[in-house]
Order: C-alpha cells, then structure tokens, then sequence
C-alpha cells in the first residue's frame, strides 16, 4: 500500500464504526424529504452567529474577518474545485458558499459529529497535499487540487466529506437569500427555479422558528 | 386544578373536529398538543424551515423511533426483523409536531371511502395472514360527516360521475376546483385514448378567500409539505382550532407532552399528566378524554398509560393496542416532457409552476384479474415532481457508477435535471392489509428525553399489496406511453411511507379484537375516545386525512350526546 493510500485508510480507521453510521445516518436524513439535523446535549453552548444577510455591519465584518483565516479559505478553494467557475451559472465563490458553510457550521443545530467531521476533513485533505505535492492544499496548483479532491473521495471517509461540502453547496445555491448564500437569487435564476413565495423575512428564518 | 369538559390529545385531524364541534356547543375545552403553536404569518416557503431542519418535526435526538424491518427469513422459513432506532437510521417516523398537526403539510388529496371500504371481508373474502375485518359502522353512517368536512375544512372540485363513484347526499363540492396546470390535458389525453376516466381531484384547497382569516390559493406551487401562508388549505388549525380557540371555549396549550393518562379503580379515566414547556410536570381533570396524537403515537400512550383496571396499559386487555397498524400500500411512478420536443407555447406550458395537477383515476379501486381475481384495487394520483430544488440537486451528485460528480461534469448535469424537462409523476395508494407483523410496542432500551419508552414498531407488509401495486402500476405506466413521455418509470415497494399511518387501536364489536367501541370509545375505558386514524381495521386506498376528519366529526356528536 503506497504511503497515501495508507493515509486515506488511517483516515477511515480513525472514525468508529459508530461514527461512520451515525454521519452516514445524519447525510441520509438529509436527503430524505422531511428531515435533516439534529442537535445534541450541548450544542447551544457553540457560539451562533447571525445570518449573515440579516445581521448587523459589525457582525458582517467580524465573519470576513473570520473567512480570511484557516480553515476557511482552504474550505473556499475545496469548494472552488467542486463548484467552479467555468462559465457555466455561478461559482461557489459567487454563492458565498464558504459564508454560507460558517453560518452551517456555526448554528445551533448542527450535529456537533457533523461539525467536527467537516472541520477534521481539512487537516486529512492538507495532510494528503503534503504527502503528496509537498504544500498545502490551498498552495497547490490547481491541477493538483484537482488530483487531490479526486484522490480522496477514493476513500470512504473522503467521499463522505465531499458530499457533506456538496450538500451545503447546493444549499448556497438554492435556499432562499435570507441564509447568506444564493445571493439575488443568482441560483435560481440559472437553473430557471421558481422559487415559492412568500419568502421569509429574517425574523422567520429557521433558527427564528426554532425559538418559539 | 382545572377541569374541563373535555381534555384532546393531539391538535391534528383526529383532534379539530372535536375541538371545534364541542366548544362551539359551549362546552369547556383543552387541547393539548406537543408541537409549537405557528401560526398563518409563521409560513414561508422556505425549504431549510420545511423540510431539511427539524422544525416541523421534532430533534431526532430527543425523541425517535425504533423500527423493526424486515430481514429475511430463518432456516425454518421464519421471518427474520432488523431492529433500528430512527436516530441510527435516519428514516423519520415523525409529521408535523405542530399545532394542527400534519394537516399543516398535506397535499390535501381529499377521496372518500367507498361503501365496499367498509366491508373489505364481506365484499372480497378472507387473504391468508391477513386480518382483514368489516367495519362496524356502515358508508351511511359516515357519508353526512364527509359532506360537513367538505363544507366546514373547505374541499374544492368538480364531482364527476364514473363507475366506481360513492354515494353522495351533495350534488357538488361547495367550492369550485382549484387553477390546473396546462399538463392535465396531455393526462386526460393519454386516460381517452385508454377509455380510463381521468376525473379532477378533490382538493381541501380554497381557490378563493372565504373570510378575514382564510384567503384563498396563491398558487405558488409549493403546497404538499408545506405550512399555507394564506389559509387556502384546509388544515386543522386554520378550519378548526382557530375557530374552537375564538369561541371562547377551548384553551390551547402548545409543547405540551402528555406522558400518560391515569385511570381509578373502575378503570375510568381522571388525570392527563403531560410535561409543559417550562418542563413542569401537571395533571388536567376531565369527564371526557380524547387520544389524537396520530396512529403511531396514540398506542404509545395507551401501552403508558397503566392503571388498576389497565394493567397492561388502556384498553390493552387483550393485548390489541398497538395490533394491525396500517399504511398505505401501493408505489409511484414517473415520466418526462423534454420541452425540445414541443413548439415554444407548449414548453412555456409545460414549464409552469403554481396550478394543481388535479387528475386522478379509479378505474381500478375494484379488480377483476384472472390471477388477483375480484380484488380491491385502489387510486392512481397524478402530480408534478416535488419543488424542493437543494433536495433535487442532492439527488443529482451521484453519477451512474454510484460516485460523486462534481465540478464541470456536475454544473453540466444540474442544469440539464432542472432545465430541460417538465416530470410529471404518479402515485398509488392501496390497500395496507392489516397483518400480525405490523404493530407497535413500547421499546424496552430508548427512551425519549423525558424519559418515557419511544415506540417500537414493525413494519412488515403482505405480499398481496406488491401484486395489487404491480397491477395498477404497470397499467399506469401505459397512460404515460400514450402521452408520449419519455423515462417512464416506476416501483412498488413494502416500505412504509411514514406519513400515510393509521390503525393500532382498531374499533369493533368485540373487546376481544378490537380496541374501541363503534364510537371509538375504549371498550373497558367509558371516557376515553381515539380519533386519529389508529380507530381504522382497513385504510382504503386513498390518503386517510378526509376520513379522519368526518369520523372526528362524527365521534363529536357521540361525546356530545355522553357529556
């Protein structure tokens, strides 16, 4: 076994078996029509931030701040790669996909296992670039990003992670604006999506409802 | 301590009508429901609020299910069950923990029972392994509450005659259908060609406003799953609550979790504890308790709710609570309009979104088929595929080697899913039989986060509701073929669909085998009703909500006439 394939198996081998049912569960209950997330004991101790569309200039500048430094621009350039800019509608970039993970990951109601898989997922992936093209993954060539992602999602706990970031793509480019990502509803107007209406306000999102 | 007249458990469609009904009559009223109390202005179309967070439904982490699948068979031909909780396995058993219940996220497909619905042993003999009985009240009995629902919770439509319509005591529905997409002609089309009778569906959707408090459609064409902004549907809360909580004589109280209910010695109900939403634990008197937590959920209770006379829990004397719970049987199917082969007018049509579908089809409710023989068929309901875009591009990221696309290959195949074709899909509802491998007991390992046994329940189908589906579907599928759609698919399954639940608590004559009275009231337990769907031994094949609510209605009457 070659020293990457070695590193993608360790990763597989650090999750429990628990875990993997439980993310594979978690990933599954998304995809049904009805439900997604869950919550568990303790996770309001995580600090939320607001919205990003709906919260005030400070707290704006604050997530900017935040996006700027690791793990984020290495999550924006994952994202890149799996959404990218090719002429073809809009780019991950375009969404505010990496804002758009922040408010995910930062939410009262992410699993903490989900959290803390996605945010792992950075360390393997720069883990794989360094064993691999001796950087980074956000210094390597784009080529060699391409490599990478490809390389991973080989892996059970890669292609695990890559569908995790694909789903909250595809919530940055659907959900409606109020979440940060789809801004001006650029999503849906490439995909000539009708969205309902009415729409919600910020003070009807999700997390607002969840209050009551 | 309050006492009421009457005490409800559950907000949804077993719960309204006697909310409504009894506090109209000026008698004292509690409902106490689990789910938040959202309100009209409270109802966005907003996908992550729908359908992709908890919000409608509870955490999963604080209260699940455990479901028993089938898991093949022993070495001595015996089944086998695969115990899962709903936590482990992501399949969510729960609708709408709200106030009104999952009446806020139905469709609103409002079919009535047939006469022979309510005979099925009588009518079509005994199945092998399966508990098929006749009811003990009649389509008579039923048919001037179905007629109330439609004019109280508001049904639109056309009634249509054909050969397997009901009996009606109205000529038509008291309001007129609801807008219809442009693709009900390629439908009606396709159904002509095969002399089948594609006839408009009854809807509980208004088209118009018909008060301050109920507007009508806006059409925005995201309706099933979805909370109504505008009070066009007819759920529980917008026909029935709101009504009962304005009189004056009914008080609500929301995220509020009946625990158990606790009987005397003469097996008589008295209390109702429930946990509040501050997390105190109360008690409310009452002469008359009514149980509608939904099928599932109303067992549950009943199996916890022990007492002197209910040693095995109430009304379970003879081990019946929880027995014979019932789905709905059947599949779905589907078809595609590739807006390039049709002239731009007809694609503009093809591509609209906001009118119903409304078509359905009952040329098979009743089969005659050298294999089947004469058999209960069911219901063919055509709509246009689910809106939820983020849930349609979820799907769209597997390629066909089951990896994941991403990048190019993936922006090309998104838009190609939702940009060059119109799916138009079907569905059929049969006949769940009744079996002694579908069932809910109370689980003796999880508990919920206050620390009561969740349920367990097995889900296993008969073998007969494959062949029945497999019928209907192939024959649906040829409707498709004369519309010229391309794609056309589809399956029957056994698995259960979560939200099409009843039976558990059936009613009947015999204490013996059955759980309720021919009122619904527990045999051994003069006070306590059911009126969500667990009262029902045979669903019929049709979405049971509209059957629900006119037998609440009609239970009204018999605790009226008791109070």
């Amino acid at each position: 076994m070659d020293e990457n394939k070695k590193l993608l198996t360790q990763w597989d081998n650090s999750l429990s078996p628990a875990l993997h049912e439980l993310l594979d569960a978690n990933l599954a209950r998304r995809h049904f029509l009805h439900n997604a997330g869950k919550a568990i004991a303790g996770a309001a101790l995580i600090p939320s931030i607001a919205l990003f569309t709906a919260c005030d200039q400070n707290t704006k500048t604050a997530i900017s701040t935040t996006l700027l430094t690791e793990p984020w621009p290495t999550f924006a350039a994952v994202q890149l790669v799996l959404f990218p800019n090719d002429g073809n509608g809009p780019s991950a970039t375009d969404l505010n996909a990496a804002a758009y993970l922040n408010f995910v990951l930062t939410a009262r109601d992410t699993d903490q296992d989900d959290r803390r898989f996605i945010l792992k997922g950075i360390d393997w992936l720069n883990r794989l670039a360094n064993s691999e093209v001796k950087t980074n993954f956000i210094m390597a060539t784009p080529e060699q990003q391409q490599q990478l992602i490809q390389k991973i999602s080989t892996s059970t706990s890669g292609e695990r992670w890559l569908s995790y970031l694909l789903l909250y793509i595809f919530e940055a480019l659907l959900s409606d604006p109020v979440y940060g990502g789809n801004p001006k509803g650029i999503g849906w107007q490439w995909l000539q999506h009708q969205p309902g209406f009415p729409t919600p306000g910020k003070n009807k999102t999700y997390p607002e409802l969840l209050k009551r | 301590m309050s006492q009421y007249d009457v005490c409800i458990i559950g907000s949804g469609a077993g719960g309204g009508p006697v909310a409504y009904q009894l506090s109209l009559a000026g008698y004292t009223v509690l409902v106490l429901e689990k789910g938040p109390f959202l309100k009209q202005n409270d109802y966005y179309k907003d996908e992550l609020a729908c359908c992709r967070r908890s919000v409608y439904t509870p955490n999963l982490t604080d209260e699940f299910h455990v479901i028993e699948d089938y898991a093949g068979k022993d070495e001595q031909g015996n089944y086998k069950w695969s115990s899962e909780s709903t936590l482990d396995s992501g399949w969510d058993f729960w609708n709408g923990n709200l106030v009104g219940g999952a009446t806020n996220l139905m469709s609103g497909f409002f079919h009535r029972l047939k006469p022979e619905d309510f005979r099925l042993k009588s009518e079509f003999g005994e199945i092998k392994d399966a508990n098929v009985v006749d009811w003990p009240i009649e389509y008579t009995d039923l048919e001037p509450y179905y007629a109330m629902v439609e004019q109280i919770v508001g049904v639109s439509g056309r009634v249509t005659p054909h050969p397997n319509m009901e009996p009606r005591s109205t000529k038509e529905f008291p309001y007129p259908a609801t807008n219809e997409h442009p693709i009900t002609k390629f439908i009606d089309h396709g159904c002509e060609a095969l002399t089948l009778h594609s006839l408009p569906t009854p809807r509980a959707i208004l088209p118009t406003s018909i008060s301050t408090q109920r507007g009508g459609c806006q059409y925005s064409g995201y309706c099933g799953s979805y909370g109504c902004a505008s009070g066009a549907k007819g759920s529980s809360r917008e026909a029935l609550i709101n009504a009962a909580i304005a009189s004056g004589n009914c008080s609500l109280q929301d995220r509020a979790k009946v625990t158990r209910l606790i009987s005397d010695q003469t097996g008589k109900v008295i209390h109702a504890e429930y946990i509040d939403k501050h997390n105190q634990t109360k008690t409310v008197q009452a002469k008359i308790f009514v149980v509608a937590c939904q099928a599932v959920e109303t067992s549950r209770l009943l199996l916890s709710s022990i007492g002197p006379k209910h040693q095995q829990g109430l009304g379970n004397q003879y081990h019946q609570v929880g027995k014979n719970m019932l789905f709905s049987a059947g599949g779905s199917g589907s078809g595609e309009f590739y807006y390039d082969d049709y002239n731009a007018e007809q694609a503009q049509q093809l591509k609209i979104r906001g009118p119903f579908v409304n078509r359905y089809l009952q040329d098979w409710y009743f089969i005659n088929d050298k294999k089947l023989g004469r058999a209960k068929g069911g219901t063919v309901e055509f709509l246009l595929s689910h809106p939820n875009p983020i849930n349609r591009a979820n799907g769209v990221k597997w390629g066909d080697d089951d990896k994941l696309v991403w990048g190019r290959a993936l922006k090309q195949k998104l838009k190609a899913a939702f940009t060059q074709s119109q799916k138009l899909k079907f569905e059929i509802f049969c006949d769940w039989l009744p079996t002694d491998d579908c069932f809910v007991s109370l689980d003796s390992q999880h508990k919920d986060k206050w620390g009561s046994p969740v349920a367990k329940l097995r889900v296993g189908y008969h073998d007969h509701d494959l062949e029945v589906g497999n019928y209907i579907l192939e024959r649906s599928k040829k409707i498709f073929e004369k519309m010229n759609a391309k794609n056309i698919s589809g399956s029957v399954s056994g698995s259960p669909p979560p939200n099409l639940q009843a039976g558990g608590c059936r009613f009947g004559n015999d204490p013996k085998t059955s759980v309720l009275d021919k009122d619904c009231r527990i045999h051994n337990a003069e006070n306590v009703f059911v009126t969500d769907g667990a009262w029902m031994p045979t669903g019929g094949s049709v979405p049971y909500t509209f059957t629900i609510y006119a037998n609440a209605f009609r239970v009204a009457d018999l605790i009226k006439k008791q109070l």
